[in-house]
Order: C-alpha cells, then sequence, then structure tokens
C-alpha cells in the first residue's frame, strides 16, 4: 500500500515538470505582443495566418494574446497600465469608452470606407451590420420581414431567434439598434412584442446561430456578412442576409498601438499589414467588412446584404445610459 | 511478580451528563479485576480513560511507574478489546494477529511462531487463513483476545467481551479468558454487568455506580459482605427486610432453611404465604410473602403449603443502617 | 476536548492552504469591491443590492428552479440507486458507467445534445412527424422551464444514483429484517427505516446538485428560452464580464453567497443529525434477483425509460459527429467519418488549427495529476473533519461551488498576475482541484465517518500511531470509495471547462476548450466527434474503476 502510493506521488510530480513547463518566451526585440479578442485567435480566426504571413514578410514575430472578450481586453490593457507588455491592440469596440492618451497616432493613412474615420488614434480595421439572417429553404424570400417592426407579426410567431444583451454584444447591439430605431420611449414596445415571436433569447452568437444551423428556427439575429461563410466553404446560398428598408446598425472594430510599446516602428509595420494585406482575411475570417475601401473581395462577398442605410448611437449617449437600458430591458422582459 | 502495584489510578475526576466520574484504585500485578455495575455507571468510560481514548481532565494514571496520565494511545502499552471486537475486515486472521507483532520491530519467522502459539492458546489451531467475516461470535472474541495479547501490554482491558454472546459459549469462554489470563500473567481489567462471569472469573471485584465505586475486594467478601445495600443486591439475590425505616436485615437466598421447629440462633419468618415456586431442574426456588417484604428461598423439593415458617442463622444475616453495613 | 494529535491537525492543512491562498483570498479581494463605493468604504451599493426588488425577485427564481431541479433529479435517480444497491443483473456495469456519463459532460455539449435531439427541428420530432406525418413539430419541450429541469435533472441525477447507492450497500439490512418481524408493511418500512438511514448521502448529494444548480448558465439562457428565467448568475456576468462593474457583480454574488450558504448551513445540519446506523464495511455480497413478474416488469420499464432519458442526447451527439449537415437545399446530409479524420489532423486551410491529439492528451494529463492531487487534499481534510469535526472547514470547502464561476474566474484572473506563464499548469491544476474538492469529499466523507472508532482506537492501542493507523486501517476501507473519487475527479477534469477557458492560454487545449473554440466557429460537427470521444473515454474510465473496485469483493 505504501509503496504504491510513493510510486503515485513521484508520478504526479514527474508528470508536473513534464507538462508544466513550456518553452519560455525570449524577449527579443523582434517580437511584437498584440492582444486580440478570443476568436481572432482562435481556430475559427484570422490571427494566426496573419501572424504568420507577416513574419514571413518582416522577419518580427508576432506574439498573439487572446485576452477574452472585447470589453476585457480593454480592462486588462488599463489595468495592467504602464507595464502592459502589449504593443498592438486589436478588437476595441466602438461602443467602449477610450482613453486617447493611451495610443500613439498610426502612422498607415488608408482609403477608409464610407462612415468610418480615425478615432482617438485607434483606427478601424473592420466594420459590418447586424442584421437579420434567414434561412431560405425553410421561409421563402416573399415571407421575409422587411423591417424590425414588421418582425413583430404574428406570422413570424416561435420563428426568431434573438441573443440576450446581458450576455452578448451581439445581443446589446441589437439593444441599441432598436433603440436607434424606436427611440427611448418605446424601443421596449418592440421587444415586449417580440416575446412572442421569440423562439429563445440565447446567452450568445454562438449558441443562437448554432440553433439556427441546426434548424430551430428559420430567422436569427447575426451579421450582413455571415452569408459569406456558408458561400465560400458550403458552396451554399441558402442563409440569406434580410435587407431592412430601414437599414441596420452598424459596429466598427479598431486597432491601435499603445504610447508605452517600445517598439513603435515595428508596431507600424504590423498595423499597416492589418490595414493592407491583412484586409482580406480579416473581412473573410471575421465576417465583416474591410475598412480599406480599396480592398478587393471574393466573390462570395456578393452574398453580402448591402445596407440601405447604416447607423450608429454616440459613444457618449451609449456610455452614460446603457446601464439603465440593460436595467429597463430586463426589468420589462421578466415581468 | 512485583511487588509494587501494577496500575494505580489517583483521584480521577470527570463529569458526565449521567453520572460524576470519582475514581481512586489500584491494581496488583498479574490481577483480573472486574469493573462490575449497571450499565450507564461508567465503566466503559473508565476504560476508556484508562486506554486514552478519553483524554483526563483530573488525575493520573501510573502504569508499571510510568505516569502515562497524558500519553497518547500508542505509547501507553495498553490492550483493550472491545464490545465489537474491532477485527480488521479486510485482513484475514493471520493478518489481524500479526498486526500488532509487525510494529514490535520482531522477525517474520517469530511473528508466524507467536501466532501459532496464540491461536492455540485460544483454541483455534489452524485458523490463519480464514476470511474474518465467516467467523461466528465466539471464534471473533476469541481472536480479538488474542490480537491483544499478541501486543504484549502492559494492562489488558476487556469491554464486556462475552455480553453478544449466548449463554452457553459465555460460560465456556469465561473459562479460557481465566485461563489465559492465568498462563500470561497479563494484569487484566475485566468490564461487565454480569455479576456471575465478575464472581467467577475474578481475583478483586470492583463495583461502581454512578461513576464512583461501592466496594472493592474479593469475590466472596463482595458476595458475604456487601458494604451497602446496592452492592448486596447488585452481586447477587437477596432477601432484604425492613425493620424500620433506616434499618434494614439482609440474607441470601440460599441461607434460608426450611424446618418443622426453630433451629438454634436463628430468625424465625412465621407464616410466609408463598407466591409463586418456579423449576430450575436442580432446584425450585419459591417467593413468598412475610410482612411487607418478599423472601425468596430454594428448596429440593416442591411446597406444597400456602404458609410456611422460615428460617435463618443470624450469623448469615447482615444489619443495614441508612443503606451500610453495621458491624 | 477534541484529540490533540499532530497527525490529526495538519491533515487538513494543505488542502486548507490551498483553498485559503488559492481562492478565498482572491475571491475576497474581488468581493471586497462591493464595499467600494466611489474610492471609500460603504455599505450603500451592497444594501441597495439586497434590497432591490428586481434582484430579488431573480434570486427567488434562481433557489426555485434550483429547488426543483434538485428534487426531480432526485426522484429520477433515486430508484436508479435502488437498482444498482440492491440488485444485480446482467450489464450493471455498463449501465451504472452510462449514468455516470451524463455529470461530466461539458454544459455546452448538454445544451447542443439537447438541442439536437428535443428540438423542434430534432431527431425526436423529426421522427414523429414523418411517422405520423405531420407539418409541424409536435412536442415544443424546448425554451421552456419544463426544459431546464429537464436538462437539469439530466446533468445531476448520476450524483444521486452514485451517492446513494454507495451508501445504500454499506448498509445492513438487519433493521429493515427487524420491522418486518415487527409486522411494518415494505412501504412503512422504506419511509420510516430506510430512507432515514440514507439520508446522509441524500443530503450531501442534493446540497451538491442544488449549487450546481444555483449557478447554472448557459442551460438556462438557451434552454429556457429568454430573460424570464433570469437568474443571479446571468446578472453577475453581465455586470463583471460586460459591463465591468466588478463593485456591482460583487454585490450580487455576496447576495448569491449569501442565500447558497443559508441553505448549505440548513443542509449539513440535517447531515450531522443523521443517526448512526449499523454499517457494513463492506459492500454486501447478497443482491436481491426478485421472482416477482411485477417488479421485473417495473425494474424493466424504469431502466429503459432512464436509458431513453439519458441516452438520447448523447447518442444525438454521437450522430450528429457522423453527419454532414449543409445549409445546401439539394444536398442530403451525409454520412461520414470525415470529421472524426479531421479533428485529429491539423488542418491549414480552413477550420482546426490545434490536433484534438495534442487536446486530448493535455486533457488525459491535467485530469490524471487533478484527480489525484483532489483526492489526496480530500482524504487530508476528510481526516480532519472527522477528528476535529469543524464545520467550518466542511462549509469553506463547499464554497466554491457557491460562487459564481465569473467571479471566481475573476479571481483567478489577478492570481494569474502573479505567476509568469511557465506555471499555468500549475495553475489550473490547483483550479481544477479546488472545483473537484467538494465532490471528493461527498464521496469520502459519508463512508470514512462510518468507519468505527473502535478499529481506530484498536489500532492505536497496538502501538501504531494515528499516521500508521490511517494508512493501515482505515485507507484500506476506503479503496471503493476513493476509486470513485478518482474516476469522477477524472472525468470531472476532463469535462471542466469555464476555469480552463479563463486560465489557459490558446497554447494550452484541453478536449473542453477545443469544443468551445469548434462550437463557436459553430463546427458543431467536429464539437461532436470530440464529444464523443470525451465521452467513450469516461464511459471505459467508469466501466474499468467498477472492475477494480469490486474485485476485492470476489474473494
Amino acid at each position: 500500500m505504501k509503496k504504491s502510493l510513493l510510486f503515485v506521488i513521484l508520478t504526479v510530480f514527474l508528470l508536473f515538470n513534464l507538462v508544466g513547463n513550456p518553452v519560455s518566451e525570449t524577449e527579443d526585440s523582434n517580437n511584437l505582443t498584440v492582444y486580440v479578442y478570443d476568436s481572432f485567435v482562435g481556430e475559427w480566426g484570422p490571427g494566426n495566418k496573419i501572424s504568420k504571413d507577416f513574419t514571413s514578410k518582416t522577419g518580427i514575430s508576432v506574439d498573439m494574446i487572446s485576452c477574452g472578450t472585447a470589453i476585457q481586453l480593454l480592462q486588462r490593457i488599463e489595468s495592467e497600465g504602464d507595464k502592459t507588455p502589449c504593443d498592438v491592440v486589436i478588437g476595441i469596440e466602438d461602443s467602449s469608452i477610450l482613453d486617447s492618451s493611451l495610443f500613439s497616432k498610426v502612422n498607415s493613412s488608408i482609403n477608409l470606407a464610407p462612415t468610418l474615420k480615425m478615432d482617438n488614434n485607434l483606427v478601424p480595421f473592420d466594420y459590418g451590420a447586424y442584421s437579420f439572417n434567414v434561412n431560405s429553404n425553410i421561409l421563402e424570400k416573399k415571407d421575409w420581414p422587411k423591417s424590425l417592426e414588421d418582425l413583430t407579426d404574428s406570422r413570424f410567431e416561435n420563428k426568431v431567434i434573438l441573443i440576450d444583451p446581458r450576455t452578448s454584444s451581439t445581443g446589446q447591439g441589437l439593444l441599441l439598434w432598436t433603440i436607434s430605431a424606436f427611440g427611448e420611449e418605446h424601443y421596449l414596445d418592440w421587444w415586449k412584442m417580440m416575446k412572442d415571436n421569440a423562439l429563445t433569447i440565447a446567452d450568445g452568437w454562438s449558441s443562437a446561430y448554432g440553433l439556427y444551423t441546426e434548424g430551430e428556427a428559420p430567422i436569427v439575429l447575426s451579421f450582413t456578412t455571415s452569408p459569406v461563410y456558408h458561400a465560400m466553404y458550403e458552396d451554399s446560398t441558402s442563409y440569406c442576409s434580410i435587407p431592412f428598408t430601414d437599414g441596420n446598425y452598424k459596429l466598427t472594430e479598431y486597432g491601435g498601438i499603445l504610447k508605452t510599446s517600445k517598439k513603435q516602428d515595428q508596431a507600424q509595420q504590423f498595423m499597416s499589414f492589418i490595414l493592407n494585406e491583412a484586409q482580406v482575411d480579416i473581412a473573410t475570417a471575421n465576417s465583416m467588412l474591410p475598412a480599406n475601401a480599396d480592398t478587393i473581395l471574393p466573390e462570395a462577398f456578393n452574398y453580402a446584404d448591402r445596407p440601405v442605410k447604416l447607423f450608429q448611437l454616440d459613444k457618449k449617449y451609449i456610455e452614460e445610459n446603457l446601464d439603465k437600458w440593460l436595467k429597463d430591458w430586463a426589468l420589462a422582459m421578466t415581468e | 511478580m512485583q511487588s509494587n502495584h501494577q496500575l494505580v489510578c489517583k483521584n480521577i475526576k470527570a463529569s458526565y451528563p449521567q453520572f460524576q466520574l470519582d475514581l481512586d484504585f489500584k491494581i496488583a500485578g498479574g490481577k483480573l479485576v472486574s469493573l462490575l455495575g449497571p450499565s450507564g455507571c461508567g465503566k466503559t468510560t473508565t476504560l476508556s480513560l484508562i486506554a486514552g481514548i478519553i483524554p483526563i481532565q483530573t488525575g493520573e494514571i501510573i502504569l508499571n511507574g510510568r505516569d502515562i496520565t497524558t500519553l497518547e494511545m500508542y505509547k501507553r502499552k495498553v490492550g483493550l478489546v472491545f464490545q465489537d471486537y474491532a477485527l480488521f475486515p479486510n485482513m484475514n486472521v493471520k493478518q489481524n494477529l500479526s498486526y500488532p507483532l509487525k510494529i514490535q520491530k520482531i522477525s517474520k519467522l517469530e511473528i508466524n511462531e507467536k501466532i501459532t502459539n496464540i491461536l492455540s492458546m485460544v483454541g483455534l489451531e489452524g485458523f490463519e487463513n480464514r476470511d474474518i467475516n465467516e467467523l461466528s461470535g465466539g471464534e471473533k472474541q476469541r481472536i480479538a483476545i488474542g490480537r491483544a495479547i499478541a501486543s504484549s501490554p502492559d494492562l489488558l482491558l476487556l469491554d464486556e467481551p462475552l455480553s453478544a454472546l449466548d449463554a452457553n459459549l459465555r460460560t465456556n469462554l469465561r473459562k479460557e479468558i481465566k485461563k489465559i489470563q492465568k498462563k500470561t500473567e497479563l494484569t487484566t481489567i475485566y468490564v461487565t454487568h454480569d455479576q456471575e462471569e465478575a464472581l467467577s472469573l475474578s481475583d478483586l471485584i470492583i463495583v461502581m455506580k454512578d461513576g464512583k465505586i461501592q466496594q472493592e475486594g474479593t469475590p466472596e467478601t463482595i458476595y458475604n459482605k456487601p458494604k451497602n445495600l446496592f452492592v448486596a443486591d447488585f452481586i447477587g439475590k437477596g432477601n432484604t427486610i425492613e425493620l424500620n425505616s433506616t434499618e434494614k436485615l439482609f440474607f441470601r437466598p440460599e441461607k434460608v432453611l426450611l424446618s418443622q421447629e426453630k433451629p438454634s440462633d436463628c430468625l424465625e419468618l412465621k407464616n410466609v404465604k408463598i407466591i409463586n415456586t418456579e423449576y430450575f431442574g436442580s432446584t425450585y426456588a419459591s417467593t413468598g410473602k412475610y410482612k411487607n417484604s418478599y423472601i425468596t428461598f430454594f428448596s429440593s423439593t416442591k411446597i406444597n403449603k400456602a404458609e410456611i415458617n422460615l428460617y435463618v442463622k443470624k450469623r448469615d444475616t447482615l444489619f443495614y443502617k441508612n443503606g451500610f453495613l453495621f458491624d | 476536548m477534541k484529540k490533540k494529535d499532530l497527525f490529526y491537525k495538519i491533515s487538513s492543512l494543505p488542502a486548507m492552504v490551498i483553498l485559503i491562498l488559492l481562492f478565498l483570498i482572491p475571491l475576497t479581494g474581488t468581493l471586497s469591491k462591493a464595499f467600494i463605493v466611489e474610492g471609500h468604504f460603504s455599505f450603500q451599493q451592497i444594501i441597495a443590492c439586497l434590497l432591490d426588488s428586481y434582484n430579488l425577485r431573480v434570486m427567488a427564481f434562481t433557489v426555485k428552479q434550483a429547488f426543483l431541479s434538485t428534487l426531480l433529479s432526485l426522484i429520477i435517480g433515486f430508484p436508479g440507486a435502488y437498482l444498482l444497491a440492491k440488485f444485480n443483473f446482467r450489464g450493471k456495469k455498463a449501465f451504472r458507467s452510462l449514468c455516470t456519463i451524463p455529470f461530466i459532460l461539458p454544459s455546452i455539449l448538454v445544451v447542443l445534445g439537447f438541442v439536437i435531439f428535443y428540438g423542434n427541428n430534432g431527431f425526436l420530432n423529426n421522427l414523429l412527424m414523418s411517422i405520423f406525418h405531420l407539418s409541424n413539430p409536435p412536442l415544443k419541450i424546448l425554451y421552456s422551464f419544463t426544459a431546464v429541469l429537464l436538462a437539469h435533472s439530466f446533468y445531476n441525477f448520476p450524483i444521486i444514483i452514485n451517492f446513494v447507492s454507495n451508501q445504500w450497500e454499506l448498509l445492513s439490512d438487519h433493521p429493515e429484517k427487524a420491522a418486518a418481524t415487527l409486522g411494518s408493511k415494505p412501504i412503512k418500512t422504506f419511509f420510516k427505516i430506510t430512507l432515514p438511514r440514507l439520508m446522509p448521502s441524500i443530503i450531501s448529494s442534493c446540497s451538491l446538485i442544488f449549487l450546481y444548480c444555483f449557478t447554472s448558465f448557459a442551460i438556462i439562457l438557451v434552454l429556457g428560452g429568454g430573460p424570464k428565467f433570469t437568474t443571479i448568475e446571468v446578472e453577475i456576468y453581465n455586470l463583471a464580464k460586460r459591463r465591468m462593474d466588478i463593485g456591482g457583480a460583487a454585490s450580487l454574488s455576496i447576495f448569491s453567497l449569501i442565500v447558497s450558504m443559508l441553505l448549505l448551513i440548513i443542509y449539513l445540519h440535517f447531515q450531522k443529525k443523521a443517526t448512526n446506523q449499523e454499517v457494513l464495511l463492506r459492500p454486501s455480497n447478497i443482491k436481491k434477483t426478485t421472482s416477482s413478474k411485477l417488479k421485473k416488469i417495473l425494474i424493466i420499464f424504469y431502466i429503459v425509460l432512464l436509458l431513453f432519458f439519458i441516452l438520447a442526447p448523447i447518442i444525438s451527439i454521437f450522430a450528429r459527429s457522423f453527419i454532414t449537415a449543409s445549409s445546401r437545399a439539394d444536398q442530403i446530409k451525409s454520412f461520414t467519418f470525415n470529421s472524426y479524420k479531421e479533428i485529429f489532423l491539423p488542418n491549414q486551410s480552413v477550420r482546426i488549427i490545434s490536433s484534438s491529439t495534442q487536446a486530448i492528451i493535455n486533457s488525459l494529463i491535467l485530469a490524471f495529476v487533478s484527480s489525484i492531487t483532489s483526492t489526496i487534499l480530500a482524504l487530508g481534510l476528510c481526516i480532519g473533519i472527522k477528528h476535529k469535526s469543524s464545520f467550518f472547514t466542511e462549509l469553506l470547502v463547499m464554497l466554491p461551488m457557491a460562487v459564481s464561476s465569473v467571479i471566481i474566474g475573476l479571481g483567478y484572473l489577478i492570481i494569474g498576475r502573479y505567476f509568469n506563464s511557465n506555471f499555468f499548469f500549475f495553475l489550473i491544476v490547483l483550479a481544477h482541484t479546488v472545483i473537484i474538492l467538494p465532490f471528493a469529499i461527498k464521496s469520502l466523507l459519508p463512508i470514512y465517518r462510518s468507519i468505527p472508532s473502535s478499529l481506530t482506537n484498536a489500532s492505536q492501542l497496538f502501538g501504531y500511531s494515528p499516521f500508521r493507523t490511517f494508512f493501515n486501517v482505515e485507507l484500506p476501507l476506503l479503496k471503493n470509495a476513493i476509486i470513485t473519487s478518482l474516476s469522477f475527479s477524472f472525468s470531472l477534469s476532463l469535462g471542466e471547462m469555464n476555469a480552463t477557458l479563463i486560465l489557459s492560454n490558446s497554447k494550452f487545449v484541453t478536449i473542453p476548450t477545443l469544443i468551445y473554440r469548434m462550437i463557436n466557429s459553430y463546427y458543431f460537427q467536429g464539437a461532436c466527434a470530440l464529444g464523443s470521444l470525451l465521452i467513450i473515454i469516461c464511459f471505459i474510465l467508469f466501466y474499468f474503476s467498477q472492475a477494480i473496485g469490486r474485485t476485492n469483493l470476489a474473494k
């Protein structure tokens, strides 16, 4: 009994040492640390390919560190302060308050797509629009909803998958969209009317979209560019983005160089790469539209719906009221 | 054997919900002492204190010259045979017996030899490889005793070892235990509530009630000269006659004489009304009412009369004043 | 006066140290933010939080769904416990292994399994629609409160089955036999005698299940169908992860902690009161084989129902891994092994960049180390608890389960800064250990407590110190419980996702994190393939651990 126990303890310690010591990262000057959000560097994200391509072009190696969600990204940088090892940040969303003094000016100048602009030394690298996607195999084009308001019609009962704004940025986007469209007085009415039409209000985009692709309901909240993926990799055009007569809510993603970085030169090269050579990869992988208006996109992008109108609420307005809106929303929906 | 006392319990005091323990006694080496008393009088508690299962608040325990009062259990060299035998269920007989031997750092050969000896001492030769769970109650008890002896303790404690066994087994095992104790010359404390057991086994009996020692003495002394009425009643059947509110007369049933006329130097109990008679094979035991008391007596033939005169030799009676023996 | 011995005093120390350093301290750090309003100490925030009517409503619902889920799990699992404890039948080991699988699945797989099977477009509905020629799905089980309860009990009934049957096996049936001779009818005997004797394990398992359901997240949101079923966890998640309002999240977390701790204390109190019973020290070999036809039918009925309940979502996951679903109208769903190939071969082009091989190896090593660590620590804690009966210790150990995983995650982020990346494996192991510990203890403690003190005392009187007594006498009697603890801990670690996601970087993949990533890339087929492998590994594990555990009975 004792001998086997000893053996077990030894094995445990051996394993600890074996697996617990990955090769330590060398801090050399030809290495950039880039903070990104989870899905950027995940299996499906553009991160890995971009890192490889950049390194083979410039010889500078890239360390992409995923920091969770876009908001956690920001929090991490703020809490790390001056000592942050981060050189470049990719993935700040426009709904967050930013301290402009944190970032250096980006030297690249590109032809920005319409409605985009530089923001406090942060450069947009892609943008997109929220939209409702539909499975045209189940719902014929003639039956599609034409606007947010149309979506509340009783013919869509249990046919729409929505997303919770408290747990998901996509859901939050929809909330802001409704506020933008109906104003603070009436947006909750839309949501209340949607209660019957919503099959479920999922915790995040992946659950929601998953339920959609599994056929649980024909309409889901997603992005205008979501159909691109299916066109490119599944050779399928069944999933479509519904064009709304009154336009779509916009979202923009930004990147920036931290002032505290000691590798300003390399960082500038990286940002330039992001804004030029990497645009196609980013757009494809992120299912978004490239910020660089000169980018030539694959044909599949024709299946992305071009919104009639793109709009967005003012950043400060959002930040001042978001807590209240979320609270009101929760109260209204849990009655 | 040593002339100094093997076990000394000095001034042991402890407070419990059912009783206040207050002990002070000595046990000479090599003797078998019974702790006798009704359930809940503190016998098992006493054993636990001596073994170290319960820590001592007040008092001292000295064993073989060593002060073991604050010593941990595993350093006391006290052996205890538990009521539930406490045999290790995942080990067979041999492994159970060798358990205390292994820690003594003796060779394997010696261990095997000792085990054979112990098994023959308890009358279970050849039981080495038996599964504990397949043994009968009596066999388990014997192995438990054997195991305790194997540990060569300075003191052996037995906690009502036979109470779970049937009558026949009890009487037989009792003799074996006495035999083993005499052979090993182990100082032994034997806890029981059975007075017959205590009388037959012990060199010395300590009678307890409510945590306090009522009387210490040889079996004969305790039986024939019980210090108080409690002991008198507990140690064997007895008859009590109330003389007045504070004075009582006490005598054993076997001392009651049946006679046609009054024998010399006797107490006469006239016109005792017979209430019932029980047949025990070797004797008849009858109960009769005399004034306000019930008298039990024995006879070799059945009592047919409704009333009878009974006699007790005065020297066979004990006089108790306020519950205590008045000599 | 308690026993004073060094061994008993220090045996729970390692676990306590880890719990305090790696959990309690970061936790209090995070929770203290609830008391800081605008830079200075104040109760204002937390009082406002506790009195808010919305919060109270949400809390009431959280308690309600946890309570009902626990009840349902108990009802579903209890007959199974009876079956396993009292009967022998062919395929028993397989049945038991199957019954344990749901518990170790990451919650996302559970959700997935349910959607695939019970969904509007799921197997069940499609089957019924084709059989009865319906145009609309007849069973609208999902996206409702019922679905939440169902999913929760699917997830948790294995706890009841395993814990209760473990204890039941060790109860001698003398009291029941005695009752029968006194004229007590079987049902009366059951309620008056058997049930009270089973209380320790019933209460242990119910308290665990309650806590799991209390802090449940994904299942409620997706399968519940909407914010109507908001729980406190959702609100905490919202505040901590999205609003970055740590103070607010901390306040809610404290609220949540108070409620769950109160309930836990009540539970533990009842557990202590459970009477001493006649215990066997090894599971009884004597099992019934019933001749009663009615009983046989009932048993078969229950087994079939249970298998359906368990297997349905599991088989869906298996099945889905073979089917390439496509959105093209003209493409039929095709049956293929492709996904299994794909997840193992790193495929640069599109989907998978890290191979499942690495994930499996990492997970196995992690699980191996974590399970051993937590079992050893749990044993230490059991020793300490039994001999020094510390209520506080028991409560502290259960604490990680009562705290929102989001808050724990925040705490770990803080710790993570003090460790450089080389230690992250160490950190993950410890995180897993903390999470697994309550479970290991619950499997070991009741059994350990039932070892008669006379055995321990006897050994010590023979000269064995408490330390040696533990190894020579008590440990062998815990063999079965240890095996249960190890195999459950192992599987728990294999399926652990939340803490691992927070702590690991993208280089260290485990099976669940890879499944999570695949689902996020909506590569469901691959997620199901890897999930199926996880299920198979766990099944084999449980099956063989039973075989090892029970060979010593065959002697």
